[in-house]
């Protein structure tokens, strides 16, 4: 075998190899995996936090101890702290106060019990073909003991965004039904900018109202 | 106002989604040419889809200052399989040969030749016989001088040569 057909037949093998491999992006593992990761930097960053004013008390003691008055009672207490600093949103929308704004308010339209249909489905990417479902999900759960007023006071509460790029974010929310305090506690959903505006997104929705067991296929998995 | 992320390819040529390119779109259209990368790097798609999902989660991190996404994308999943063989490499020592080898499968001889390999040798061949990049453009991925991308290359070839004699 020549060098020639040594490397074409490499180059044959490898695409051989991968010729049937035809794999498809699927956001929600990385979603899930980019929200791992900003749990990670978070922990480390109270981690630090935490070193960080151990270490200013011990200081002040120390200081308070010595005979030299220090000028100032003040405490810088991130300075020298490796990885104190928060990862933050690596990508954002230009606006990002405005788009967070716009996807809490989404999230209240899409979840909060009086919200008007219409706003309601105009707050989820997809919505209208959500409404059947929507429907079966509130009936399921008056069979099983919610009254009719308490899913109308159904409430959400944003608990913070994080923007994986200019059109999609990680967002923290608990629901709460009226007399019965929180039922889903720091759940992890998606905002995502679709048709000109910031929307709950069609997956965490079909999630979210299939979660009484309906068992409906929803609609194909994308934030 | 945001608007929507434009329409792209479905499956780009290397170096088509570039400057200008969402995250998201890169996510999108790079997705699957990176995971066909990665399995050639480690053979196991399952794992090559992991290990593509990390690269990503790391270009994300760096995202603002990445001047040139799919390049740096591809160095990230050049590096994630590298550090798969070498924790492949590790549990196979520690298992003292318990598990069968890719190499006794014989399903492709070239293609389990090139598993024996050091990986660098493997990743440096999968470049430019499966990437089609030059030798500078290896030795910015594997982070060595393009001398070492032509050593590399000649000391795989020549394993391969006798391992495909033999």
């Amino acid at each position: 075998m020549n060098d020639s057909e040594l490397e074409s037949g490499l180059a044959r093998s490898l695409e051989r190899r991968v010729e049937r491999v035809s794999p498809r992006p699927n956001m929600e593992q990385l979603l899930s995996k980019l929200e791992r990761r900003a749990s990670r930097q978070r922990r480390l960053l109270l981690g630090g936090l935490a070193g960080a004013l151990a270490l200013a008390g011990v200081v002040g003691y120390v200081a308070g101890q010595s005979d030299a008055p220090t000028e100032s009672g003040a405490v810088v207490v991130n300075e020298g702290v490796p990885g104190a600093q928060p990862a933050g949103p690596a990508i954002e929308p230009e606006n990002a106060d405005a788009a967070t704004a716009a996807i809490t308010q989404a999230f209240h339209d899409a979840f909060d019990g009086g919200t008007p249909d219409e706003v309601r489905r105009a707050a989820v990417q997809g919505g209208p073909m959500l409404e059947t479902l929507r429907q079966e999900t509130l009936a399921s759960a008056e069979e099983r003991g919610f009254t009719p007023e308490e899913l109308a006071g159904i409430s959400v509460e944003v608990l913070g965004t994080t923007f994986v790029d200019r059109t999609h974010a990680v967002v923290h929310f608990t629901l709460s039904i009226p007399d019965h305090g929180p039922v889903l506690v720091d759940q992890v959903a998606y905002g995502v900018f679709d048709s000109g505006r910031w929307q709950v997104s069609l997956r965490t929705a079909c999630d979210l109202l299939s979660l009484s067991g309906l068992g409906r296929e929803c609609p194909p998995r994308t934030p | 106002m945001e608007q929507p992320v434009r329409p792209i390819p479905a499956d780009p040529e290397p170096g088509d989604a570039d400057v200008g390119t969402s995250f998201v779109e890169l996510y999108q259209s790079g997705f699957a040419p990176m995971v066909r990368l990665a399995v050639t790097l480690v053979g196991s798609e399952p794992a090559a889809e992991d290990l593509v999902h990390d690269a990503f989660v790391r270009v994300h991190a760096h995202w603002r200052r990445v001047e040139h996404p799919y390049a740096y994308l591809r160095t990230a999943v050049v590096n994630a399989c590298r550090s798969a063989a070498r924790r492949s490499a590790r549990e196979r020592a520690a298992l003292s040969g318990q598990i069968v080898d890719v190499i006794t499968l014989k399903a492709d001889e070239m293609f389990d030749a090139l598993a024996t390999l050091p990986y660098r040798q493997r990743a440096a061949l999968v470049l430019q016989y499966y990437e089609g990049l030059s030798h500078a453009e290896i030795a910015d991925v594997l982070g060595c001088r393009e001398g070492t991308v032509a050593s590399l290359t000649h000391r795989g070839l020549a394993h391969l040569r006798r391992v495909i004699d033999r």
